[in-house]
């Protein structure tokens, strides 16, 4: 399962399970996360300051002054591969989303892209049982796949100043949703009504990674009921 | 907890904010993997230095930067210090005096800390003696105000800006030990992750010849430039997790360190990382300096990130009362 260990910086030490964005690499990228929080957690042991998995990579960030690479290393070692349990896979979470055009500006030009109708889109989308490789770039990110081929796009040329919260976007196998407003260059396809980040909420971010994310179509009213219950707005 | 001291609630008001002034604590832990940085004060040794001398246990206070802020005690008595290179002035009773950095003033109601400006440097810090009125998130009181992460959405200081601090100590403090001036422009570097995917003459110019931090920096990165480093792979690779000190190079060969607000993962190849020991040299280094790199092994790193540590533990135990 790992491919190589290495050191990064004086303070890190960065694990590599694989080349490719794929599933099952991640996969062993999450036991290996969730693992090693949890041999830490039981042994007490002091100075680990964060665990991060990415697609295909582990990093283990930690204080030099309380614990060295050996001893990090070590833990690793200690993690028992076993076959993946259901313990160790993520929740199965649903996300409503309405996919009205005034919401998912770019699905006529992604139906003409990729010469699919915008129901077509849709529903390819609706179908996916999208898994969360890792959150990133704001709070509450989730980088989400994997998209059928044919309905793959590409990032805009010029990214977009603003894109409103919630916003559920594409690109190439990938699909997220922007928790906070913010520029990107991902094509929009439609809009969720649902708080993806809190930060006064104890599990603060709704998704996380290794979890499944099943996408809902709903209403614009349903849309506009949702989003003043959980934004009061 | 009061050790049988008097516990009053003092109010400060920010007259004037400074030019980006914000509440810093250590930083928070264990949330790099929902997309939250560790973050915290930029200088953390300087924010413990000020922290101590006014009698915090848990290190907290205003993190500023070139401009500092004007605060003026609106309640109560409260002892303040501030830590850096830093220029101010206090008023007590009327009467107005140079301000002393690494050293901590009992301060009353009416009195002001006039920052003007940091010198040759960016950050500077003031510590107020007492807890803050101040809900934090995460466990932390560490405000990133691009992410809004942090107390009151990690918000900057706003001029009028007013805060409660539950105050109990009214001694005065210094270190007697000397504080070594920072900016040092070497600073200390080991081998990035993505090391093999730079051609050798590159890698061996960068580490031999200066670059320029240019004025897009922030506390999110510093933008270097300098001589183009060559890549012979790819200037993309899969985004993995970013660190504190992380040296990515885009596809123009134009370094980029990550800086303590940096972004959780990113998608280029990292040259280098910058060593623990010479961290917050590097980021007090203002836009248009040159830096010189070296590079070092980790058992030299973890020497120097020692040797750092018990400097700062000697100038802690060195305080005395005024």
């Amino acid at each position: 399962m790992i491919k190589n260990i290495q050191d990064y910086g004086d303070q890190s030490i960065i694990i590599d399970f694989g080349d490719e964005i794929k599933k099952e690499i991640n996969q062993n990228v999450i036991f290996y996360f969730k693992k090693i929080k949890e041999i830490i957690d039981h042994e007490k042991i002091e100075g680990v300051e964060n665990i991060i998995p990415s697609y295909n990579k582990l990093v283990v960030q930690f204080d030099l002054l309380k614990i060295d690479h050996a001893q990090i290393k070590n833990i690793i070692g200690q993690v028992k591969i076993e076959k993946l349990n259901n313990t160790s896979q993520g929740k199965i979470i649903e996300v409503p989303v309405n996919y009205d055009l005034e919401f998912g500006i770019d699905l006529e030009r992604l139906s003409e892209l990729t010469k699919l109708t915008i129901d077509e889109i849709i529903n390819t989308h609706l179908q996916t049982d999208f898994y969360v490789y890792m959150l990133g770039f704001m709070p509450g990110f989730p980088y989400m796949g994997d998209l059928d081929p044919k309905v793959y796009s590409k990032r805009l040329e010029t990214p977009r100043v603003e894109i409103p919260q919630g916003s559920v976007i594409m690109v190439e196998q990938f699909c997220a949703i922007y928790p906070y407003k913010s520029p990107g260059g991902w094509n929009i396809i439609g809009r969720t009504p649902v708080k993806l980040f809190d930060q006064n909420k104890t599990n603060s971010s709704l998704i996380n990674p290794g979890d499944t994310v099943k996408f809902k179509k709903i209403s614009k009213e349903d849309f506009h009921e949702q989003w003043k219950k959980n934004y009061g707005l | 907890m009061n050790n049988g001291k008097k516990i009053m609630d003092c109010k400060i008001k920010f007259l004037k904010s400074g030019m980006l002034t914000t509440i810093q604590d250590l930083g928070r832990k264990n949330l790099q993997h929902i997309g939250i940085s560790k973050g915290g004060a930029s200088c953390s040794s300087l924010l413990q230095m000020a922290s101590s001398l006014v009698e915090n246990k848990e290190a907290w206070g205003f993190e500023f930067i070139y401009n500092g802020p004007h605060v003026e005690i609106i309640e109560g008595n409260i002892t303040v210090a501030i830590t850096g290179q830093v220029n101010f002035k206090i008023i007590r009773d009327g009467n107005e005096e140079i301000g002393q950095c690494f050293r901590s003033y009992l301060c009353k109601q009416g009195d002001q800390i006039i920052i003007s400006n940091t010198i040759d440097s960016v950050y500077g810090y003031i510590s107020f003696g007492g807890d803050p009125k101040i809900n934090k998130v995460f466990n932390s009181l560490s405000c990133n105000p691009r992410s809004k992460i942090g107390p009151r959405d990690g918000a900057k200081i706003k001029d009028e800006d007013e805060f409660i601090i539950n105050c109990s100590n009214i001694n005065e403090f210094k270190f007697e030990r000397s504080i070594e001036k920072q900016n040092k422009n070497k600073i200390r570097l080991l081998e990035g992750p993505q090391f093999d995917f730079f051609e050798k003459q590159s890698v061996d110019e960068f580490f031999n010849t200066p670059y320029e931090i240019t004025t897009t920096s922030d506390k999110m990165g510093m933008r270097l430039k300098g001589r183009q480093i060559q890549n012979q792979k790819t200037a993309n690779i899969k985004s993995e997790a970013i660190i504190k000190g992380a040296i990515q190079v885009p596809a123009d060969g134009q370094p980029i360190i990550l800086l303590t607000d940096h972004q959780t993962i990113g998608g280029y190849p990292k040259i280098a990382v910058v060593a623990s020991a010479d961290y917050e040299d590097l980021v007090q280094l203002p836009p248009r300096s040159k830096i010189n790199f070296k590079k070092i092994n980790l058992r030299e790193a973890k020497i120097s990130l020692e040797l750092k540590q018990k400097t700062l533990d000697n100038i802690l135990e060195s305080k005395i009362k005024i």
